[in-house]
């Protein structure tokens, strides 16, 4: 888990990352693998793109959100250790701290952020048998 | 100097229905679909290749299918399995496939698996998906997560980023699965196949690739040679 006083940055030499529809999509050059952050994640992510440190991150994540301040601590600092285990982002104590984070400042329901996963070659898991479609469609 | 950055996107399940076909028939027409992998047990099979005849511009492969009938870790029987499929393929098309991929990617399962269909395919001198002589990227799907549909993920925006990031020098294949939705099929990938048929045939979308500087070729632009040596 990234410690207090911290700063997390994108590890823009293997990471490309596109925030389309509220949704953050991360691909990471090195593996190929997709990831995918909506609602609490995506706006992590935000904060995270930005160079904000993590202490800075997880005050405005109490900020933000409605709920247990330790769970929602412990949710916001699980996601960034997943973060980095997956080598999306990479610790960096040298980064300044950057300006403060630009949350949204209406609170909402805090729902702890799940990264999703997806693969090129992924697909194969998700559609119909092809006899299913025979008797469907006779 | 650098090598040119192409890319072949192409259509998965050709065969499958009349409204795939006629869906993946209209995204080459008047889209960026270059090449399509045909499915040859199917009931429109036939249609397929029929409809596919007045589009010499349009690659086709085998699409195989794991119909049951084998056991694919098998060696022996996979290999039955496909020669009976490539020849079902000659007799459909008359002419032997640009290049081979699978339903479900069936073939890549296991490593052994891979090794298998790689030792097939060779005598034909086509790419099969997955070997790595053409890198593969198949995240334009609207189902990341099985049943949850995502469409953000079959419309421009993010198809643009999608080729942005991950075409490379030398050739990449795009999968996608565009159909017309006429009933005459059921899936849980459904809607999905309208989407991405709109985003694949909106207009300026070929010169938007173009602009990123990628060439949108077919399997036919491979199979001629190694990519173009830009200056």
């Amino acid at each position: 888990m990234p410690g207090a006083g911290t700063s997390l940055v994108v590890d823009a030499s293997h990471v490309v990352h596109e925030t389309i529809d509220g949704e953050a999509i991360l691909i990471h050059l090195g593996t190929g693998t997709y990831y995918s952050l909506d609602g609490v994640g995506a706006e992590v992510w935000t904060l995270v793109a930005a160079g904000v440190d993590v202490d800075a991150l997880l005050s405005a994540g109490k900020a933000r959100y409605d709920g247990d301040p330790v769970e929602i601590e412990r949710g916001l600092s699980n996601l960034l250790a997943e973060l980095l285990r997956e080598g999306l982002v990479i610790e960096d104590e040298s980064q300044p701290v950057a300006d403060s984070p630009e949350l949204p400042s209406e609170r909402v329901p805090f729902v702890v952020p799940v990264l999703h996963t997806y693969a090129d070659m992924q697909e194969f898991m998700l559609v119909d048998p092809l006899r299913e479609v025979d008797e469907v469609a006779g | 100097m650098a090598r040119a950055r192409m890319l072949v996107v192409n259509a998965d399940d050709f065969g499958l229905s009349p409204g795939v076909n006629e869906g993946i028939i209209e995204a080459h027409a008047n889209g960026i679909v270059t090449s399509t992998s045909l499915m040859v047990l199917e009931r429109a099979s036939g249609d397929a290749a029929r409809s596919a005849a007045g589009h010499q511009a349009l690659s086709i492969g085998l699409h195989f299918v794991d119909d049951g009938s084998a056991d694919l870790d098998d060696p022996d029987q996979a290999a039955r399995s496909f020669r009976a499929q490539l020849e079902r393929f000659r007799e459909l098309t008359g002419r032997d496939p640009t290049h081979v991929d699978s339903h479900h990617h069936v073939h890549t399962w296991s490593r052994a698996r891979l090794a298998t269909f790689s030792r097939l395919v060779e005598p034909l001198g086509v790419p099969l998906r997955g070997q790595g002589r053409v890198a593969y990227v198949g995240a334009f799907w609207g189902q990341w997560e099985p049943g949850v549909t995502k469409l953000r993920h079959v419309r421009r925006p993010f198809l643009l980023h999608l080729i942005r990031a991950k075409v490379r020098d030398g050739f990449t294949e795009l999968g996608c699965h565009p159909a017309r939705i006429t009933g005459d099929f059921s899936s849980s990938y459904l809607d999905e196949r309208a989407v991405e048929l709109a985003t694949l045939t909106e207009p300026g979308l070929r010169e938007a690739v173009t602009a990123l500087g990628v060439e949108i070729v077919s399997f036919h632009a491979y199979l001629a040679g190694p990519p173009t040596m830009l200056l």
